[in-house]
């Protein structure tokens, strides 16, 4: 079963989650490395420093037909929502929104 | 029946509830180097509706800290002040403007408020500009839809009704049917309430930045609206991403592959603030 990284605000850590970065504070110390697996009291140390995302790794036991699936569902809400003319900076952003939710699917 | 004037507009301003005077304070005192904790506490302690989400608040799931959290004083050592002064002003305005009809939900109208003032806090924080004033002036970016809602409902019902069936932007629906729009009741409301200028900048260029002189907080609200589109938050049925000024974003220096390293942080933080509201879908 593979893994993938997603981003958790402190308050959804749950003990055994396993963090996909390094953690830093604020004055770019180190507080947890990667590959860490959390208990309560990391969790609370965490929660009680101003650190607003943390990268987690999440079992995913999506095939690559499924992942496939989820991309072109996305693409096609971001073309829904991104419907009508576009400057060139709403296309830009569509862009890097597209390159966004794919590589958080994969 | 004709619509009112943005001035029979403003002068029935009081069909809103006013907002508390810890929000007041909070949103006056943003640039105050002289206002500290202490006074903040004591504002806070004399409104119990606050206390009482901050307390649950601060000992819910969401920041789930193993101690128990008594006093307004604990939860600012706990939770930080930015956080206290975040939670303590959108439950103000959540709450004190719950108004209701068939076609309106501010419920929805919150969930996107709030979408928007945590992007203005990250672009901000990212551009060195003041990260709790943007936090403001997007929770409050839309106010004048709440207040076009609470003096003319049956006009504003007709703004929305419109909107939906030719999928036209709110604004054009709005100066189809009042002559004028939210962004100008909205910041023109910000003025007459006396909150600093930039708020009422900031909710004054939203829709359109190039048109006027709306400083950096004009184009910092209108990317973080568009951005907020543009991530779904709020899941807005019908969502539509308004157009995005391409002065506006060279003035601001955003640069998209660049900033979409944040994409994954403001969605997390969306996501906590939504739960500590209790305004998740």
């Amino acid at each position: 079963m593979k893994n993938r990284s997603i981003c958790l605000a402190p308050g959804r850590l749950k003990p055994g989650m396993l963090t996909a970065a390094p953690i830093l504070v604020r004055q770019g110390e180190e507080l947890l490395p990667a590959n860490c697996t959390l208990d309560d009291a990391m969790i609370d140390s965490i929660r009680r420093r101003a650190i607003h995302c943390v990268r987690v790794n999440v079992s995913d036991e999506r095939d690559q037909a499924e992942i496939a699936r989820d991309i072109a569902t996305e693409e096609k809400r971001l073309n829904y929502i991104f419907r009508g003319e576009s400057s060139e900076a709403r296309a830009e952003l569509l862009k890097a929104m597209c390159q966004f939710r794919t590589w958080q699917l994969q | 029946m004709t619509p009112p004037t943005l001035d029979q507009v403003l002068s029935g301003a009081s069909a809103l509830p006013t907002l508390p005077e810890v929000a007041h304070y909070i949103i006056t005192s943003v640039d105050d180097d002289t206002s500290n904790a202490d006074e903040l506490v004591t504002l806070l302690n004399t409104d119990p509706a606050i206390v009482a989400r901050i307390l649950s608040v601060a000992n819910s799931s969401v920041f789930g800290l193993s101690s128990r959290v008594d006093s307004m004083r604990e939860a600012i050592l706990v939770l930080g002040l930015e956080e206290i002064r975040s939670i303590t002003l959108a439950t103000a305005v959540v709450d004190r403007f719950d108004m209701k009809s068939a076609n309106f939900d501010p419920r929805m109208l919150w969930r996107h408020s709030i979408g928007v003032a945590t992007c203005a806090r990250i672009i901000a924080e990212s551009n060195q500009f003041n990260a709790e004033l943007a936090f403001t002036a997007g929770l409050l970016h839309d106010i004048g839809q709440l207040l076009l809602f609470a003096v003319a409902p049956k006009h504003f019902e007709e703004v929305l009704m419109r909107r939906q069936r030719l999928d036209e932007p709110i604004i054009a629906a709005e100066h189809a049917v009042f002559g004028f729009d939210h962004a100008v009741a909205g910041g023109e409301l910000m003025k007459n309430w006396r909150l600093p200028a930039e708020i009422a900048e900031g909710i004054l260029g939203h829709h359109d930045p190039e048109q006027g002189e709306f400083g950096e907080m004009g184009d910092l609200i209108h990317v973080a609206e568009v951005l907020s589109h543009a991530l779904d938050l709020g899941e807005l049925p019908n969502n539509r991403v308004p157009d995005l000024s391409d002065l506006a974003c060279a003035r601001m220096g955003i640069e998209w592959p660049a900033f979409s390293g944040k994409f994954a942080e403001i969605e997390a933080r969306y996501d906590e603030i939504l739960h500590a509201l209790t305004l998740q879908q």
